[in-house]
């Protein structure tokens, strides 16, 4: 149950398979999926000594190389396969797909390939983007592939590329799970009968359903937790996601003021890159911590390698020149990243803002908290994206208390010179994720019994005001392994199929193992990544694993673009 | 991790179309008037001359690249040799191993120069003159070899440094013994009249001998050690420095793109300025020839 590991067996299995010098051909969407998981030196020490887009006309004729093809199964990734067949600018050519073939694909490259040049078709289903060991996305970016059809239902196309990409993760992991949906999501169920549909109809690949699996797939809808993409999240990852932006790995500093010529653009992996896998769900006071260490250890070693004097001192600077190069360029990256953050933190008052957002969403105080909004909204410094995004933590926790003052808050932020556009995103999130469209307490203000946990919890005093909130994604999990509230769960999170009930944990202590697929449509948060990863850690011992997926990853400025281009009033 | 072959289903389609098409090509053939009469080799084109189609010859590279593996392979081999000549040579023995340690100097150097012809294999590879992708390729190889060729000599480095720290302990531990020695001799030899008998000098001079081979094996060693730390300098710069974002493959093969699309830019630019260039010197050897023409139009005239 790791993803990373998954996709690395597949791109190792395609590359390892065929021995000799190779060129690798990729597509429009495998280049990022390989990226994610694979680099350029790891190609290179395989004798992959050429990669390029299938698409790319321009490519020279090298008939003494291998051809690897690792393409998605479409239309125009087809089509180029056989422009290539026609005329094979290389030698042998091994293709290997990431999804299930339709024969008539088959057909076709077979009809084309007159120069019998083809000697292998595989599939390898390696159709997803691996962020971490724990997380995956579809690659559905908001701006190319819409998610929303109208309203909430599905667009065609991203509930096939959902379906193919959750099937080929089920696959490589052979899993055949029982799939369960969130009851009031039309979205969830749809994609979870499209599912069952597919693994029935190619089930010498899935298997036949054994009837004591202990894989579930959990099929949630954001719309169900609309307030943890609204939030500051304030550990490493989140933080990189939410305030500059991580696309695939990559993170683009041309924006950033201070970066230097050669780091225009950095990229983060956690198998690469041992820092950040030790700091990646540190939160920034730690990371400040951390960080600090990591320079002085640098510093020590600096120091150690101006010291040459003898021969053996010479010796070990050469043995460890490499580590050392790259640990200097570790160091300067991280550090850039740390400076940028910090200096957006505050030059966004950022602090001042997650105070609020976090007592708005875990406190129930209505009055103060609408005295503090007022006072942050008539504040000029703060963005005002920011002041918009508190309103609408605002609007949706008290949208039925009564004496709800959205309205006059949405005047406040016009008079305050806020975009008209921003704050029509107001409406928009509430049409998208208000009271009537969720099924879930996430504020635990709806009944008295969750009320008097609340207030307990509220007792027992926080560590940190600014990391109160826990993503609903948790608390759901963590009842769901401990098989508490049996009844209450089974009725939010029905199995597809009646026939396999969910067995359920007799005791406390007796957790049983258990793989949990969690794929949230509508996009996940790196915050709701460390939940699961918390879990994992948690339960490592219980033998249940959790892995967590989504069409794409969001921060609060790309989910609120996408709502606003489908449920605009 | 499931994956699913469908090679066989690919052939079997393949097979029936071939048939089709085999079967249509016969066809044609047989109703040809010349069928018979057509070459195996020789073909002409539409202007009649003689066509003989030469197969691509692979770039010299990857002649490189084969030797270059069985260089390795090769290294391969003798470091696993050496390193049981290691073993077997630190162990304590009596008997006499100026053999052994002339073995393992004359296969310590074999190593050494290997690698330098290695590193030397490398850096041809870029002395090529080639264009467009073929370029991409051989700088891919030469960053691909040459990580290899670091990989191994770095082990080895490793391996012979070990090697020599324990020869240099024994040697410490000998000389301490041999000083114990020496202070027991003196005490010994105090007592009885300062001297030393001829069995005691041989002894002495055996010592020093051991001593002295076994710093000149250490030195040959150190030789070799500081002659691959060059090579490993030159190869450093030609690696892809891990965990940046030339690591990536989606950053290379976008520049690649990018790259060969300037190129091509670049290409037409200097053949536009080329063409410029041609075109000038016309208009201005025209200019003299009618300056001068004009000039001996004067003079007829005058």
């Amino acid at each position: 149950m790791d993803v990373l590991k998954a996709a690395q067996y597949y791109i190792n299995r395609i590359i390892t398979d065929t021995s000799g010098m190779k060129v690798l051909l990729l597509d429009r969407e495998t280049t990022p999926m390989i990226s994610l998981v694979s680099t350029q030196s790891y190609l290179l020490s395989k004798e992959v000594f050429l990669v390029d887009r299938i698409e790319n006309q321009q490519r020279d004729t090298m008939r003494h190389l291998k051809c690897i093809c690792f393409v998605r199964p479409t239309n125009a990734s087809i089509q180029a396969l056989i422009d290539e067949l026609r005329s094979p600018k290389y030698g042998d050519y091994y293709i290997y797909f990431s999804n299930i073939l339709k024969k008539s694909m088959i057909e076709l490259l077979a009809e084309n390939d007159e120069n019998e040049v083809v000697r292998e078709v595989q599939e390898f289903y390696a159709d997803f983007y691996a962020v971490t060991s724990n997380l995956f996305h579809i690659g559905l970016v908001p701006a190319q592939h819409p998610l929303f059809g109208e309203g909430h239902s599905w667009n065609p196309g991203a509930l096939a590329r959902t379906v193919q990409g959750l099937s080929a993760l089920l696959l490589s992991m052979k899993k055949r799970p029982i799939v369960r949906y969130e009851r009031n999501s039309a979205m969830a169920l749809k994609l979870g009968q499209e599912l069952e549909y597919l693994m029935n109809h190619e089930a010498n690949l899935f298997g036949t359903q054994a009837a004591s699996t202990t894989t579930q797939l959990l099929l949630l809808d954001r719309k169900n937790d609309p307030v943890t993409p609204l939030l500051t999240h304030w550990t490493y990852h989140a933080m990189l996601h939410e305030l500059i932006g991580i696309n695939n790995g990559r993170i683009d500093l041309s924006q950033v003021p201070d970066a230097r010529g050669e780091v225009k653009e950095v990229m983060i992996s956690q198998d690469q890159d041992s820092f950040f896998k030790q700091a990646q769900f540190l939160n920034f006071g730690d990371l400040g911590v951390s960080v600090k260490e990591f320079v002085d250890s640098y510093q020590a070693k600096t120091q150690s390698h101006h010291r040459i004097e003898s021969i053996s001192d010479m010796k070990r600077f050469v043995e460890t020149y490499p580590e050392f190069r790259k640990l200097s360029g570790n160091v300067s990256k991280h550090v850039t990243l740390i400076g940028e953050l910090s200096r957006l933190v505050s030059a966004r008052h950022l602090l001042a803002v997650s105070e609020l957002e976090q007592s708005l969403a875990c406190n129930e105080q209505h009055s103060t908290d609408l005295k503090a909004l007022r006072a942050l909204i008539a504040d000029a410094r703060i963005l005002p994206e920011n002041k918009v995004r508190c309103v609408l933590l605002y609007a949706l926790r008290y949208e039925r208390a009564p004496g709800n003052a959205t309205a006059e808050l949405k005047q406040l932020l016009s008079s305050h010179g806020v975009d008209a556009d921003m704050v029509a995103t107001i409406d928009v999130v509430l049409r998208y994720g208000g009271a009537r469209e969720r099924q879930s307490d996430i504020f635990q203000n709806e009944n008295i019994f969750s009320r008097g946990r609340n207030i307990f919890k509220g007792l027992q005093g926080t560590e940190n005001v600014y990391t109160q909130h826990t993503p609903a994604l948790a608390e759901t999990l963590e009842q769901l392994v401990r098989g508490r509230q049996v009844q209450h769960w089974q009725e939010r999170l029905p199995a597809l199929d009646p026939a396999t009930a969910v067995q359920v944990p007799t005791s406390e202590m007796g957790l049983r193992s258990q793989d949990i697929i969690v794929f949230v449509i509508g996009g996940a948060t790196l915050d709701e990544e460390m939940a699961v990863a918390r879990l994992n850690s948690k339960l490592a011992a219980q033998n249940v694993r959790i892995v967590l997926g989504s069409t794409c990853i969001h921060n609060s400025q790309t989910f609120l673009n996408e709502l606003s281009a489908t449920f605009f009033p | 991790m499931a994956t699913r072959s469908r090679t066989f289903l690919f052939v079997q389609y393949r097979n029936s179309f071939g048939h089709l098409q085999r079967r249509r090509r016969t066809q044609a053939a047989d109703t040809g008037p010349n069928a018979e009469e057509e070459g195996l080799i020789e073909r002409t084109n539409e202007e009649g001359e003689l066509v003989i189609e030469l197969a691509h010859l692979p770039p010299r590279w990857v002649d490189l690249v084969g030797d270059f593996n069985q260089q390795l392979d090769d290294i391969t081999s003798k470091t696993r040799k050496l390193e049981e000549l290691h073993k077997k040579h630190l162990l304590p023995g009596f008997d006499d191993r100026s053999g052994e340690e002339r073995e393992i100097r004359l296969l310590t150097q074999d190593i050494t120069t290997q690698f330098q012809s290695c590193g030397e294999l490398v850096r041809s590879v870029a002395q090529q003159q080639v264009f467009g992708q073929e370029q991409t390729v051989g700088r891919n190889i030469q960053a691909s070899l040459a990580q290899r060729l670091q990989e191994k000599s770095q082990a080895f480095r490793k391996a012979q440094s070990a090697y020599m720290h324990r020869l240099s302990l024994r040697k410490d531990i000998n000389s301490d013994v041999f000083a114990v020695d020496a202070d027991h001799e003196r005490a010994v030899s105090r007592k009885f009249d300062m001297t030393l008998s001829d069995e005691q000098l041989m002894a002495v001079e055996a010592n020093e001998a051991v001593i002295s081979q076994r710093e000149g094996e250490i030195s040959a060693i150190h030789q070799s050690i500081v002659e691959l730390a060059a090579v490993f300098g030159q190869m450093q710069e030609m690696i892809i420095d891990q965990g940046t974002l030339l690591d990536r493959i989606d950053y290379n093969v976008e520049t690649a793109v990018v790259k060969i699309a300037a190129g091509a830019d670049e290409l037409e630019e200097a053949d536009r300025q080329q063409k410029d260039a041609v075109a000038n010197k016309c208009i201005v050897a025209l200019g003299v020839v009618v300056i001068i023409l004009v000039v001996i139009l004067l003079l007829k005239w005058l």
